[in-house]
């Protein structure tokens, strides 16, 4: 029986952008939409609030005042006030009619301390901030007074979140704990130490059964407060920044430094969907009231809002859906109604389109193309090659050269393979999209914001047209017109037919085992993309397809360890800055003390703002050549490349590929397609040098290092790679390469393990690959 | 009357030609005689009698008496340096033999010293050195990557040697060749390769004697039936 959450998940999987991103002069921190929906408001790193319209992308007004960056943004209940709460210790209270604001500072040490979360509680009589001095401090809406301080945590608090029944507070922050505070006599109730991490973000489901709150260890805590039970969502590559859960609470969204915002279903605590689209780390998440949209900030200068609508009828899909399990439930309602219109137009098929279903699932995968197909050639594709038997087949020579096509088809030699390996539908989309790679449809209706679905049904819907237009044409014509494809050209005919006679019973099991690796942590689509059967060396497909099994196992989930601040981590203290990202230590300094070392500019910063200019991440594959990787040894590592690539191009940073033999090849972009050819094609007909490319590598990285924030090398590498190094240069080297970045080797060995470990000083992490006869496995 | 095997009427005759050199007082021909009889420790003792450490070497380490390969080489190495046209010949794979023997004799430090001297002679010598020294210095290395089990060395090793010896040196590159499958058994992509470039070339020797031997090495290698 399909899951609940499956049944969101394949729903999810075609949510799309609503609209273009909403960009920004600079990064932007927070973002929260009005009690009503209408508005969309955002903080952003110049210092003001901006207010948009939802629906609208043209900015609709913009409130300033603050003199430095907003952290956080709270509407009051009822929709008139808003919170902002800034790096410059002040709290601002917008009327968002007028907008007109009543400010609100904190003074501590003669010096503002930075706020960093606000919340207004569910009533709109009280409204709570976090500090950097550790202290939870909540106001009074009605009397605005000083605020009472909840003193408790030992390091900042980042988030507050009030419950929805107004009674508690819950506070989350670098100390490590959640605290909830009782409102009504400003005690500590609780405090949550289990995760051992910072805590970033804090919130209260609206049906006040859960409280979730984001950690540094890139894990999503949820807690039943009924039960106390907890569970733990993991998914996330970085630390997550912000959480919010549904107005129904049924789903949860987040934002992390892996640049994606994750969709969750809450009481299966699954993954419903990876929303990509931000190029930097997304701070800040919202869902609309309705719950039909959800926004994003992120530091790539831009807030995306996200379509959700296919979760308005959710009550009544739930019920259709649980109703009728055999049924397939990933299905655009709207993709099938159109079908259903159109069914007695397609007269292109052989067959009728009796079941519009399994031609959408085909459809499906082979949406990752880059101009997708017309539906009816992937009904008609896919209904001729599995279809039962060919005895029927009769070519005459008055056939149409599409119809000849289709019928040839039939009578391919690897059809019958095909039915042995009891393809599904899945597989057989990939198959079609395989051996469509490159052609070219008409692009008479672009429409690239729309669904790729609902395009490739335009596109069908044009040639229908066309079609329709025509006029009994005379003879002559007639004949012409029978040679012309409805959907396909002569020369893209002809390239079907030749890869369909290529096609091998070890590549369909290479395509079926791509389609079968998990797909959380693999882009089964991407990587055919990226490996086209036709440049696939045919005696390698078992080789790639136990590497695609194994691949998923390897990880590059990684963490630095250092201190993270609330505004994207730093690396080392400096002697410039802001009082927002003044080092604590300095607060422990009498007053005139630090105020004579901030003036002398002896005080220490958080280094953050230096390192935000450089956020991004590099990632550099080396792959080794040369005459010492001849052989399998030689194609292992390369398959292991494709893998590399295709595994880090989905944690987003720039991704660089060289070969590391007797020289050091210049880092090419290995998407290109150009450069993957190269990956397949190079040779290297000298042995291993060390020391030159070594050197080279060391001045790339240097480069590089100035201009990114983190920077990763992976080693594809034989077992003896540098095994021989023992001259002193190439020790100093080594050892430099070592502190420049993050080292990690996957080794591969023939034959049986040896105790003896690879030589592995300089990597921080190394896995082993083994092949053994025949066999791959990991270490 | 029982017919005795051709096999060990064979072997007893080398035997007994290997006794009769030996009383002759012709320690070469008494181990050539005793390596064809496949007598290994009788072969080595006529080898080192002989002075002929070229081969007793590689015999020692076959029968692992690591410490008497070692002492060898050592010798092989002191006589290399006294004649000056010997030691461009042969001090790499002296070298390469006395690292190897040292390795597998537990002795690391001293191994890596003499392997690593070997690896920058060999890298030097392969501008200078003709073909077949170069060819012969690269084998050497393979065979010293079979002996400490260094697969990338094996491979490196039999391509260099495979580039060297090129199309001149036609039977070297076919013994170099059946050697290098004989390694690389278990890579069977590898072996794959190799077998279809073997079957590539054609043998260009004006010779005709040599040229049937060529045909008949290479179909032995690829597998083929004349």
């Amino acid at each position: 029986m399909t899951s609940l959450s499956t049944i969101l998940s394949e729903q999810a999987a075609q949510i799309t952008p609503h609209g273009t991103p909403v960009r920004h002069s600079e990064r932007v921190y927070c973002v929260t939409f009005s009690p009503d929906g209408r508005y969309l408001v955002s903080g952003s790193v110049n210092r003001q609030v901006n207010i948009w319209e939802v629906g609208t992308t043209e900015l609709s007004d913009y409130m300033k005042g603050h003199t430095k960056f907003v952290w956080s943004l709270a509407f009051a209940p009822d929709g008139k006030t808003l919170a902002s709460a800034s790096g410059d210790g002040t709290i601002f209270l917008w009327d968002i009619e007028t907008r007109s604001y009543y400010r609100i500072e904190e003074s501590h040490y003669a010096i503002s301390l930075p706020l960093y979360g606000v919340a207004f509680s569910p009533k709109g009589d009280y409204f709570a901030a976090g500090c950097l001095d550790g202290i939870v401090r909540l106001w009074s809406t009605a009397s605005r007074r000083p605020p009472w301080k909840l003193k408790g945590h030992k390091n900042e608090v980042y988030s507050v979140a009030f419950s929805p029944d107004g009674r508690f507070l819950a506070s989350g922050g670098n100390d490590f704990t959640v605290r909830i505070w009782n409102v009504a006599n400003k005690n500590e109730e609780e405090i949550l130490t289990r995760h051992g991490c910072r805590v970033t973000s804090v919130t209260f489901s609206p049906d006040g059964r859960f409280l979730a709150y984001a950690s540094t260890n890139t894990h999503i805590y949820i807690v039943n407060l009924a039960s106390g039970e907890s569970q733990i969502l993991s998914g996330h590559q970085g630390l997550v920044w912000s959480i919010a859960f549904s107005p129904d609470s049924r789903l949860l969204i987040s934002g992390s430094n892996d640049y994606s915002v994750r969709l969750w279903d809450v009481e299966s605590g699954r993954q419903i969907q990876t929303l990509e689209g931000h190029q930097d780390d997304v701070n800040s998440v919202a869902f609309s009231p309705d719950g039909l949209l959800a926004a994003s900030a992120s530091d790539d200068r831009t807030v995306r809002v996200w379509d959700l609508s296919m979760f308005n009828e959710r009550p009544e899909t739930y019920l259709r859906l649980v109703a009728n399990q055999e049924k397939e439930t990933a299905i655009d309602k709207k993709l099938l109604h159109f079908i259903n219109t159109h069914r007695r137009s397609l007269n292109y098929s052989l067959e009728p389109l009796s079941n519009p279903e399994t031609s959408v699932k085909w459809l499906r995968s082979t949406l990752k193309m880059k101009s997708p197909p017309p539906l009816g050639l992937v009904h008609d594709l896919g209904l001729n090659l599995t279809a039962e038997g060919s005895d029927f087949l009769n070519l005459s020579r008055d056939d149409p050269p599409y119809h000849r096509f289709l019928l040839e088809l039939r009578s391919a030699p690897i059809i019958k393979e095909l039915k042995e390996l009891k393809l599904n539908a899945g597989e057989i989309g990939m198959l079609i999209a395989q051996l469509l790679e490159g052609a070219k449809f008409s692009d008479s209706c672009p429409a690239p914001e729309d669904r790729p679905l609902i395009q490739s049904c335009r596109l069908l819907e044009a040639a229908l047209r066309e079609n329709r237009s025509k006029t009994k044409p005379p003879d002559e014509n007639r004949q012409r017109e029978n040679n012309k494809s409805p959907f396909l050209n002569s020369k893209d005919l002809d390239n079907v037919k030749r890869r369909l006679q290529d096609l091998t019973k070890s590549k369909l099991r290479f395509l079926k085992d791509l389609y079968a690796t998990p797909k959380e942590s693999w882009d089964a689509d991407r990587l055919a993309e990226m490996i086209p059967l036709d440049s696939l060396p045919p005696t390698l497909t078992d080789l790639y397809s136990q590497l695609l099994t194994i691949t998923p196992k390897l990880t590059f989930h990684d963490h630095r360890g250092s201190q993270t601040s609330s505004c994207g981590g730093y690396h080392g203290l400096t002697h410039k800055g802001g009082l927002d990202n003044l080092a604590l230590s300095e607060y422990l300094y009498p007053d005139a003390l630090l105020q004579h070392r901030i003036l002398n500019r002896e005080a220490l910063y958080y280094g953050r703002e230096g390192e935000r200019e450089k956020r991004r991440r590099m990632t550099l594959i080396i792959t080794q050549s040369g005459l010492e990787m001849s052989g399998t040894t030689n194609h292992l590592a390369r398959a292991m490349t494709l893998a590399a690539i295709t595994i880090l191009r989905n944690l987003g940073g720039d991704l660089r590929h060289s070969f590391f033999g007797s020289c050091w090849t210049t880092p090419s972009d290995p998407l290109k397609h150009n450069n993957r050819q190269k990956l397949l094609s190079w040779q290297d007909n000298e042995g291993l040098n060390l020391e030159q490319p070594f050197a080279r590598l060391k001045e790339q990285l240097r480069t590089w290092q100035e201009s990114y924030h983190r920077l990763d090398v992976l080693w594809i590498i034989d077992r003896h790679f540098a095994a021989d190094r023992r001259s002193n240069t190439l020790k100093r080297t080594i050892k430099e390469l070592h502190n420049l970045c993050r080292h990690r080797a996957w080794f591969i060995s023939l034959g049986p393990s040896s105790p003896v470990p690879p030589a592995t000083d300089f990597c921080h992490h190394h896995k082993q690959i083994i092949m053994q006869n025949g066999k791959i496995k990991l270490l | 009357m029982e017919k005795i095997p051709k096999k060990l009427l064979k072997n007893d005759l080398w035997q007994r030609a290997a006794r009769h050199f030996g009383k002759a007082g012709r320690p070469s021909e008494s181990a050539a005689a005793w390596l064809a009889a496949g007598h290994d420790e009788e072969a080595i003792s006529a080898l080192i009698q002989a002075g002929d450490r070229t081969q007793a070497t590689p015999l020692l380490l076959k029968a692992k008496r690591y410490k008497e390969a070692t002492e060898q080489a050592h010798l092989w190495l002191k006589e290399l340096a006294q004649e000056p046209r010997r030691q461009a010949e042969e001090k790499i794979r002296a070298r390469l033999i006395l690292a190897a023997a040292l390795h597998l004799d537990h002795q690391p430090d001293q191994a890596h010293a003499a392997y690593d001297t070997a690896r920058e002679e060999l890298t030097q010598g392969t501008k200078k050195s003709p073909p077949l020294t170069n060819g012969r210095n690269w084998e050497a290395l393979a065979a010293y990557g079979v002996r400490v089990k260094r697969p990338d060395l094996i491979r490196l090793g039999y391509e260099k040697a495979l580039t060297a010896y090129g199309q001149t040196f036609n039977l070297q590159r076919l013994r170099c060749a059946g050697e290098y499958l004989e390694n690389i058994s278990e890579d069977f992509h590898l072996t794959k390769e190799l077998k279809e470039r073997l079957a590539g070339w054609q043998p260009q020797s004006s010779m005709k004697r040599e040229r049937e031997r060529l045909w008949e090495a290479l179909a032995k290698f690829t597998g083929e039936e004349n």
